[in-house]
């Protein structure tokens, strides 16, 4: 029990060293008492403004002039970050990301005698496409046991998920849920040849089978040494950790949607009045963080960072989110575009202890601005969702929708009915413009919509009624 | 009866990796020992089976296996070494004596 008066993060409660909260737009970091010499020796030694300073932390400032706490707790102002994601939405490329900076933090830590309590994937978040470590309180002095505590989170977060995504990588999805893949579990899953990889046949396969059997009545004295030993076995560990990651770079992949562009039937004449309407609704609207549904290789949003507009790109398909997030690292956008790899019609609900600890893409999609452009044919043709539904959903992640308009006779929507049965003049009916703006007239005004496009296509602007 | 025989090959590693662990603190060589001793607990843990049961503490046996990876590394250390000394030796060996300038030729 804290005594404190501000209300907790609803994620932030299992550490008994502080916890998080937020307060007139600002993130607080309380810290209990007990934890405050780790925070003071993570300052004092200079291992918080070297990982600030290099882009590895979350910068984090004593103040004085926040919410009042209990007696003995001290209060930190943290950076708050746009966005909030989940490393089930993350692209490979991001949870290999994620996993070398986790590694990074940990090496320089030891060498300023601090080390990870914790190695969670919620440690870690994307401000645009740099991974960024957020959680302070992680950060612990180095004692005299000599095994790394976070070490089988490690390799459950990040280093099994891994070797599954490159091993079985049309099978494998990250799972939902606060614990990674239990090793046992990868171990299973993975093919026999990954035994010859030396970083997984230990970190996994041999460390999942030192996992099972050991109860508690038969827990071994934990191995003490000296603070120095002690940092010099974690140093090596987390350098055998990095050969392991090295093993599983990811590889470039392709689909029917990465050449997407390239190969669509549509002209350039097209595409630039497409731009221009996306560039206009921004500039009437002045939209600062747009959500860009079904982004493809990216060419909106990375349109939308050179405007000054933040965004987060979101695509579900394998090898275009893995071509985005790799062109959102060029300097150009990497402060700006966000990358995450989520199914539209599927997305990542609320999780967690009561529904309440992680919250649901569309509860953590903070924008004013949301594009689903080239989108709704693959809804309402493949995925059957009405048009009314799509726009509920649209109207509940922003005020602003520019939506892309795609009449049946469109060579690419044909091209979905053709792969469908029972196609009936109903259904085609449900498809229709006359449809399609009843769906939308409930929730949205509409002040401009794009003159007709190749195919029939439209651009709708929509306000959302307040 | 058929749950204990599937655990069995766990109690042999376990035991095993203990006792030469504890060995290990008190030999002499290490790297010769420790990597004959290191290479049993890695053959006596590829036979333990992947089973996991409820009320079983994941943490204890991560703990553990660190003991193991820390005489691992070590005998990485011990072979790196003998390694940079054997290069060392060779590249002395290989090492041509400059000419010598009152040679006649």
């Amino acid at each position: 029990v804290s005594g404190l008066e501000v209300v907790r993060h609803a994620a932030s409660f299992r550490d008994p060293a502080g916890f998080v909260f937020e307060q007139d737009g600002r993130l607080f970091r309380a810290v209990h008492p007990d934890a405050i010499a780790d925070v003071e020796t993570l300052f004092a030694s200079g291992l918080h403004d070297e990982l600030v300073r290099d882009g590895l932390l979350v910068p984090h400032r004593r103040v004085d002039d926040g919410p009042a706490l209990a007696v003995g707790w001290l209060l930190l102002e943290a950076e708050r970050l746009p966005l909030i994601s989940y490393a089930c939405e993350w692209t490979d490329a991001q949870l290999m990301a994620a996993s070398a900076l986790t590694l990074q933090v940990q090496r320089r830590a030891l060498k300023h005698g601090l080390t990870l309590k914790d190695a969670s994937s919620f440690n870690v978040q994307f401000r645009g496409a740099c991974a960024i470590f957020i959680d302070l309180l992680s950060l612990t002095r180095l004692g005299p046991a000599r095994a790394w505590p976070a070490y089988r989170q490690f390799c459950e977060h990040f280093l099994a998920p891994l070797a599954l995504r490159k091993h079985l990588p049309t099978a494998f999805t990250l799972p939902l849920g606060l614990d990674g893949v239990a090793l046992p579990a990868a171990s299973r899953l993975l093919p026999a040849q990954t035994w010859l990889s030396p970083g997984l046949a230990l970190h996994v396969h041999l460390h999942a089978r030192a996992m099972t059997g050991t109860s508690e009545r038969r827990r071994p004295a934990a191995g003490t040494a000296s603070t120095k030993a002690a940092a010099e076995f974690q140093d090596r560990l987390a350098a055998s950790l990095e050969q392991a990651l090295a093993g599983l770079r990811p590889k470039p992949r392709r689909s029917a949607w990465s050449d997407y562009r390239q190969t669509n039937v549509y002209s350039e004449s097209s595409a630039a009045t497409k731009m221009r309407f996306v560039r206009d609704v921004v500039d009437q609207t002045g939209a600062r963080r747009a959500l860009d549904l079904g982004a493809n290789d990216g060419h909106y949003a990375r349109a939308l960072v050179d405007m000054g507009v933040a965004c987060t790109a979101v695509e579900v398909d394998a090898a275009c989110s893995e071509q985005l997030y790799a062109s959102s690292v060029d300097p150009r956008y990497a402060a700006l575009l966000n990358t995450l790899r989520v199914d539209l019609t599927n997305p990542t609900p609320a999780h967690g202890w009561a529904h309440s600890e992680r919250a649901s893409f569309a509860e953590r999609s903070h924008c004013d601005l949301v594009l689903a452009l080239a989108l709704l044919h693959h809804l309402s043709i493949t995925h059957q969702v009405p048009f009314d539904r799509i726009a509920a959903y649209l109207a509940q992640l922003a005020p602003t929708a520019v939506v892309e308009f795609v009449p049946t006779a469109d060579p690419m929507a044909q091209r979905l009915l053709a792969a469908r049965e029972g196609v009936t003049d109903a259904f085609l009916e449900s498809l229709s413009a006359r449809s399609f703006e009843e769906a939308f007239a409930p929730l949205f005004d509409c002040p401009g919509r794009s003159e007709a496009l190749e195919g029939g296509r439209v651009l709708y602007h929509f306000q959302r009624r307040h | 009866m058929l749950v204990r025989a599937a655990r069995l090959p766990w109690h042999f590693s376990q035991a095993a990796l203990r006792r030469i662990l504890n060995m290990t603190r008190h030999s002499t060589s290490r790297l010769s020992i420790g990597t004959g001793r290191a290479a049993l607990c890695l053959i006596a843990l590829a036979m333990v089976p992947v089973t996991a049961s409820a009320y079983i503490d994941p943490g204890t046996g991560s703990l553990l296996f660190q003991s193991l990876l820390g005489v691992l590394f070590g005998v990485g250390v011990g072979f790196r070494k003998l390694k940079d000394w054997c290069l060392h030796l060779w590249s002395r060996i290989v090492r041509r004596p400059p000419p010598d300038p009152r040679d006649p030729e």
